[in-house]
């Protein structure tokens, strides 16, 4: 018999099709709802199988025809070491020793059992299921069967919509990419068959799963999932009912207007958590939590996390645009931490995990941040990753620095179980460590970031969709003021909600709102692979002595030997001093520079050089010496590769700091070898 | 004899043998203190006349490690800043306990395997000093005496000790792996690389235990065989379990007490002049000195054991 036991909370969505809903939502619909799904799909945990139904109502929002639909199939990157995902990591250490131990139940697949189309809107019922074929349109991997095309008996006009039915199966794999199963714990992303984006130019984009991340419609997702009794279910979006079923079942449902993606995930094992998000000027979010045994005592921790990023984003960028949001900490090991999808995401920490290593904290954040950069502004990650990771990344640094500031050294060890925490120890965040790419080998030259994501590079994605474009943001952000830039990206922001933009609208909106045309700066940030890199060259601060050689002096030559007036050149309080300071650009891009330049006497100088030679000098006549110097003192140009070249100081201090740092490390090698004495 | 005894004992030995542990101490300081200079130099040479400079004297500087790290090699690339306070412990045990010593930079493990050599021959000085305290031979001839039999020894234990961490420890890695592989609570997977040390380790002490005695036997009996050696221990050692392993554990316990405080009062980063500079060195050293010397502790303790319950002639 089956039970109702959960309440209904949206009323009217329950008892009418869909497709009535969403006819009367769209007038409040903050999205142009292109791709919408009913669901329904059954969980055999045991077998580690979906199978599924899928109505899908996807609307031609272009100008141009289709005689086909495109459809992302991701398991199958899983389903044996032909896919091209294999084919494309498989050189990495790490996924080697994964892969060793892939065993059968391991692996995954997503097949479509039949396709058709249903009647009405002027199409009639057919069962297209013979026209499906796999396509590799990135890189003809005959092998791949990522992406699915269906052939229609007839296009799909511009503003038409088509419904489709597709009978499918999903087996899970070992938790891979950030999907799949551990144990009794199923996190399910890109685990259906998803349609790809119809562009404006008539072209689908529907890329094969190598390397990057997603890109699809906003639409209404309606999803029934049934797994065993007991278990817990998040998933995007809000629970509107859930059935027992009777045997040994239970049917979750949940359904969201205006996301671009559903993921869900289930164990018997989580403990629900809820709180209210509330800030003065931003609207109030359910936040739930669904929280591991082991890590019971992050609860708060990941609450304040989730609180701080909607507090800053909402506050800096424009406000979060759902009343609620699901956050699961991921079960240990599971693989499946620090991902996001609309309205839900992962965190992640570890059992032991004091508050300096900011974990929960840093995932956190950066996940839920992602509510706004990817959530909200829906960029396409196989092309564009750095317009969300870039964003994300760069926000979550900024957020950190103001809810948890002043990061330090923390290191696990014993393998990795016990954290020890170096409080004396300071560490950078993350849009300030350009150095850690100085070189001539460094990772910012292997792509420019303009190249298409899924044509990065080995290497290259990582830090041409996360680092680098962070530390462009934090150098554009000094460059025009922070109130400046917040505009920027609030404007942008508020334009580009619930779309999905393209790098050259966000260059559009820097020019717009800052006043200047930036297009130098990215030129040569995004268009290039150029590397920043300035310091001081020579620096030379001689008192003034009469010159050796000839001079005039009462109309006659007479010969100097220089030597006079140089006896107390270090206390004569009119003793000039040539100072001659040359500031080099190692670099091949280029950026306006402060130096500052200090004397003996206190006295400081500002120069303002636009940075474009290879070096500048400047020339002071004082009686005072140069003290020090520091190129980009406020450390404006964060893209700097050297920051060590940056500053000079007359009274070096390298010799206290080297005897400082070599003696501790002369402690550790002591120690170090005490164990080697144990084995005597 | 009872294992207080023992120690009080030992200890009182080790008093007696200062100067020695001092010397020893000497070496431990000495011989890597050319590696010092050399990272000294590297360190210098890179903080130049950069303000990293007086960053790094007052604390640490965050924005000169990045760039220095990713141009340091070889011995450069083993500074890291986590060289402070416990860590300079920790990083040391963390590859005992892994058997990962030969992961290191080959110049590290280099000094290393010097420094074990060393110890070959001063733990051959110092048995010998514990088992016949008087004036002559002197403590050099002592160890130059047993040092060839202590290295054939040691060559011995070094076997059985790869062959327990190359199989036992990789085994049992791969049995926790497989124990754990759908494991979803991560107290349970640290239960079992808890059990899984517990186990490989107590394998390791009872190998380092048996030849301790081994060197005693040498020693205290003349013995010169190295490969029987072992036997003898081994006879003595279960025949005496609860007071051989007791007195290695209960100091053994003093080792880890010891290694916990000085957690408490490690210096972190903070010093910024010669003084203070000088100062943390000293709390190291001190903290070594006393590690040595817990060593010496572990012999004249098992010496005035082994003197206390082996057969008499």
């Amino acid at each position: 018999m089956r039970q109702k036991l959960g309440s209904i909370t949206l009323f009217l969505i329950l008892f009418m099709p869909l497709r009535q809903a969403s006819a009367q939502a769209n007038e409040t619909a903050l999205s142009v709802r292109l791709a919408n799904y009913e669901m329904d799909v059954k969980l055999d945990a045991q077998k580690r199988l979906i199978d599924g139904t899928e109505i899908l109502t996807w609307k031609n929002n272009t100008s141009h025809l289709t005689s086909e639909l495109q459809f992302h199939l991701y398991y199958n990157a899983w389903l044996n070491e032909e896919s091209s995902q294999f084919q494309s990591i498989r050189r990495r250490r790490s996924f080697r020793e994964s892969q060793s131990d892939y065993r059968e139940n391991d692996w995954a697949y997503n097949k479509v059992r039949s396709i058709k189309i249903l009647g009405g809107q002027n199409w009639s019922e057919a069962d297209i299921s013979a026209s499906m074929e796999y396509i590799q349109p990135d890189d003809g991997n005959k092998h791949d069967r990522t992406v699915l095309r269906v052939a229609l008996p007839k296009p799909v006009a511009p503003g038409k919509t088509i419904r489709v039915e597709l009978q499918w199966q999903s087996k899970v794999p070992r938790t891979f990419a950030r999907t799949g199963v551990r144990g009794d714990y199923f996190f399910l992303a890109q685990w259906f068959p998803k349609v790809g984006v119809f562009e404006e130019d008539g072209r689908w984009n529907c890329h094969q799963f190598i390397q990057t991340e997603f890109y699809a419609d906003f639409g209404i997702y309606d999803v029934k999932m049934t797994v065993p009794d007991g278990w817990v279910v998040g998933a995007t979006g809000k629970e509107i009912e859930k059935t027992d079923n009777g045997d040994g079942t239970t049917t979750h449902r949940y359904y969201q207007e205006d996301v671009h993606d559903f993921a869900w995930v289930t164990t018997p094992h989580f403990s629900v958590q809820n709180e209210l998000f509330e800030e003065p000027g931003l609207p109030s979010v359910d936040m739930r939590l669904l929280l591991m045994p082991d890590h019971a005592d992050k609860r708060d921790r990941y609450f304040a996390a989730t609180r701080a990023a909607l507090k800053y984003y909402g506050t800096w960028w424009g406000a979060y645009s759902y009343d609620h949001v699901t956050v699961v900490d991921p079960a240990y090991k599971s693989g499946s931490g620090g991902m996001e999808y609309p309205t839900f995401f992962t965190g992640g920490t570890r059992w032991l995990s004091p508050i300096e290593r900011r974990s929960p904290e840093g995932v956190t954040v950066h996940e839920a941040g992602h509510q706004f950069w990817y959530g909200i502004l829906a960029n396409n990650e196989f092309e564009y990753a750095w317009l969300d990771e870039g964003f994300n990344t760069f926000s979550t640094t900024r957020t950190l620095e103001q809810a948890y500031p002043n990061p330090v050294l923390t290191k696990r060890y014993f393998e990795e179980f016990i954290p020890v925490v170096f409080p004396s120890v300071k560490v950078a965040e993350r849009t300030q460590i350009a150095d850690l790419y100085y070189g001539f080998n460094s990772m910012l030259k292997r792509d420019p970031m303009s190249r298409l994501s899924w044509k990065y590079g080995p290497d290259a994605y990582g830090y041409n969709s996360y680092s680098k474009p962070a530390m462009m943001l934090r150098t554009l952000e000094n460059y025009l003021g922070w109130e400046t830039f917040r505009r920027v990206l609030s404007t942008y922001f508020e334009r580009w909600k619930f779309r999905h933009p393209k790098p050259q609208d966000f260059f559009a909106i820097v020019n717009e709102i800052s006043g200047q045309d930036m297009s130098w700066f990215f030129e040569q940030t995004y268009n290039s692979s150029n590397v920043f890199d300035y310091g001081v060259g020579q620096v030379n601060s001689e008192p003034v002595n009469v010159p050796r050689g000839y001079g005039e002096q009462e109309g006659d030559w007479i010969y100097r030997d220089g030597e006079e007036g140089d006896d107390d050149s270090e206390t004569d309080p009119e003793k000039q001093y040539r100072s001659r300071v040359f500031i080099r650009r190692w670099g091949e891009a280029s950026f306006p520079i402060e130096v500052k330049i200090t004397f003996d006497n206190g006295e400081d100088i500002l120069e303002i050089w636009d940075g474009k030679e290879r070096w500048v000098r400047f020339d002071y006549l004082k009686n005072t010496r140069v003290q020090k110097i520091a190129v980009d003192p406020e450390n404006k140009l964060v893209l700097d590769v050297n920051h060590t070249n940056n500053t000079w100081v007359r009274n070096s201090r390298a010799n206290i700091a080297a005897t400082k740092w070599a003696s501790k490390w002369l402690t550790w090698l002591q120690n170090l070898m005490e164990f080697f004495a144990f084995f005597s | 004899m009872k294992i207080f005894n023992a120690i009080s004992s030992g200890f009182a030995h080790v008093i007696q043998s200062k100067r020695y542990i001092f010397f020893a101490y000497s070496l431990n300081l000495l011989i890597p203190l050319v590696l010092g200079v050399a990272l000294f130099s590297t360190l210098s040479q890179s903080i130049g006349h950069s303000l990293a400079g007086e960053n790094l004297r007052n604390g640490f500087d965050e924005l000169w490690y990045p760039g220095y790290s990713a141009q340091a090699q070889g011995l450069s690339g083993t500074f890291h800043p986590s060289v402070v306070g416990i860590g300079a412990v920790f990083n040391g045990l963390e590859k005992m306990l892994e058997g990962s010593f030969l992961q290191a930079n080959w110049e590290v493990a280099g000094v290393g395997f010097l420094y074990l050599l060393v110890w070959t021959f001063l733990s051959a000085a110092f048995i010998s000093l514990y088992a016949t305290p008087k004036e002559q031979p002197s403590f050099f001839q002592r160890g130059a005496e047993f040092f060839p039999r202590f290295l054939l020894l040691g060559v011995i234990a070094g076997v059985i000790y790869f062959l327990l961490f190359y199989f036992v420890m990789d085994w049992l890695t791969k049995a926790v792996d497989e124990l754990t592989r759908e494991t979803i609570d991560e107290r349970i997977h640290f239960g079992y690389v808890v059990l899984k040390y517990l186990v490989v380790w107590g394998l390791i002490w009872t190998v380092n235990l048996v030849f301790d005695y081994s060197k005693i036997v040498m020693v205290v009996k003349d013995h010169k065989n190295a490969l029987s050696a072992p036997l003898v221990a081994m006879r003595l050692v279960f025949s005496n379990f609860g007071k051989t392993y007791g007195l290695y554990l209960s100091i053994g316990v003093v080792w880890i007490v010891m290694m916990l405080f000085y957690w408490l009062i490690a210096p972190g980063a903070g010093q910024s002049n010669w003084i203070t500079i000088f100062g943390a060195f000293v709390v190291g050293q001190i903290y070594l000195l006393a590690r040595i010397a817990t060593r010496c502790l572990f012999y004249a303790g098992q010496t005035s054991m082994f003197t206390a319950i082996s057969p008499k002639g």
